[in-house]
């Protein structure tokens, strides 16, 4: 296969230790960051304890975790074609189906152009869901 | 036989005296030579901590009958067994002209085990694997990377658990906040360097996740899903549900207002997926309502439930990439 007449011409180094050593090197730096990033952060910005749980006070702004937020402020935009929550509920779990099946989706050929679409579609799904996150946060 | 006797007769006598040693010196004091805690505390500053728990004078304060020989036994011998590794790991890398080279503990062990075992063919397999230079630039990294932060979150997790409690009750010591929240003052607050571990898991999560994404950017943009590879990218993709559900179940954990609102708006919206979404809502809620049985199954799914899955799930990410090579770039 193409694979392996590519793998006899390409330059190699061996796992142990030439990238083991680059793993760890760069798996140390990573921890250090992160330890003494905490220590600051836990001095300047630690996390907060809000007011603890009290079901029958409902806080003006609820809002998840940043990481849904674009989810959160996409549920508000959604035109119901059926009517009812059911719809902005379900377009994330299709979004997921389409992408843990995308291999068996995507039947092109890999090349170059192939890339740069997929790049493409990054870089636009990405704009989408920053401004999503945005707007999520701030409204 | 007679050789073999003598060895571990001699074996036995060494046990009996270093016994007799510990035995001896570690006898218990008689309390009314200590010094009482709190006359010490007037004599030293030791800062917030009380006497009985700084590290030196633990042993001198009224209460805590012990002698010093006990620490001093135990440096000196983890520090001379430490001294022989080191002078032996020392003299199989420096150069020796003697007639039999010299081989370091760790050569020993290898050997003995491969022995027994012959694990020094896999391992070759393993290390020697080759790397090919194009996978060595920087976002090859990512996916390993995600690894290491399921690592750091794993051990401040552990760290945490230790301490954390999972009950919504209001806690004896000050009614008007839960279990589960006075014990995570008390790691902010009393446990040491816990606000940093808790630091370090908070921005852990949100970092994993980060990482995960891009990873999942750069195989995407790079068509490393391809066949064969498919699996590979639908375990991914598991492995990115599994860390989001890291995510949702830790942030009710605290039991505050902001863990407790966002968990119903969340189930909430889960709730609204046709035909799914009501068991899902009352699975995770275990019941209609956030309650304390909420915070439990919550704290099940987080601290048992997805760490099995993720392992299991990165054991076959990490299996299918062993097993297929680096996708080759263009």
């Amino acid at each position: 296969m193409a694979d392996e007449e590519r793998k006899e011409e390409e330059k190699t180094i061996p796992f142990f230790p030439d990238h083991a050593l680059n793993e760890a090197k760069l798996a140390w730096v990573v921890i250090m960051i992160v330890v003494v990033g905490a220590i600051i952060l836990a001095n300047v910005m630690p996390p907060t304890l809000e007011p603890p749980a009290d079901p029958y006070d409902t806080p003006e702004h609820t809002k998840p975790e940043w990481y849904f937020l674009f989810l959160y402020q996409f549920l508000k935009y959604v035109p119901a074609p059926i009517p009812g929550p059911g719809f902005g509920a379900t377009v994330p779990v299709l979004a997921l189906l389409v992408l843990m099946l995308w291999p068996f989706l995507d039947l092109s050929k890999e090349t170059r152009r192939s890339q740069v679409i997929r790049a493409a579609i990054v870089v636009v799904v990405g704009i989408i869901v920053l401004v999503l996150t945005i707007l999520g946060a701030t409204s | 036989m007679g050789g073999n006797f003598l060895r571990i007769a001699l074996l036995i006598a060494a046990l009996v005296a270093a016994a007799a040693l510990v035995l001896r010196w570690e006898k218990p004091v008689d309390a009314s030579t200590l010094i009482p805690a709190d006359e010490i505390h007037g004599q030293v500053d030791t800062g917030d901590i009380p006497v009985e728990q700084d590290l030196c004078l633990h042993c001198h304060a009224y209460g805590t009958p012990h002698e010093v020989w006990g620490p001093t036994l135990r440096w000196l011998a983890f520090g001379a067994g430490a001294l022989v590794f080191a002078y032996g790991t020392y003299r199989s890398v420096s150069l020796w002209k003697g007639r039999r080279r010299w081989k370091s503990f760790w050569e020993r062990t290898v050997e003995w085990l491969d022995e027994r075992y012959g694990i020094v063919e896999p391992m070759e397999k393993i290390l020697k694997k080759p790397v090919p230079m194009s996978a060595t630039r920087w976002f090859y990294c990512l996916g390993g990377l995600t690894f290491l932060f399921f690592l750091i979150q794993g051990l401040t997790g552990i760290m945490m658990v230790f301490y954390y409690e999972p009950s919504a009750d209001p806690s004896p010591t000050d009614p008007s906040v839960s279990v589960a929240y006075a014990s995570i003052e008390y790691i902010m607050n009393e446990v040491r360097f816990g606000n940093i571990i808790r630091t370090i898991h908070h921005w852990g999560a949100n970092g994993m996740i980060v990482l995960a994404i891009a990873h999942m950017i750069r195989v995407f943009i790079m068509g490393a899903y391809r066949p064969p590879r498919e699996l590979n990218w639908i375990s991914g993709v598991f492995l990115l549900i599994i860390t989001l559900g890291f995510g949702f179940t830790g942030y009710l954990l605290p039991w505050d207002q902001r863990a407790y609102w966002a968990t119903t708006v969340g189930t909430d919206i889960a709730g609204n997926i046709p035909v799914i979404g009501q068991p899902a809502l009352l699975f995770l809620r275990a019941g209609w309502q956030v309650t304390g049985l909420t915070l439990s199954r919550f704290f099940a799914l987080h601290v048992m439930v997805f760490p099995i899955l993720a392992l299991a799930f990165m054991g076959l990410h990490f299996l299918m990439i062993r097993r297929l090579g680096i996708h080759r770039p263009l």
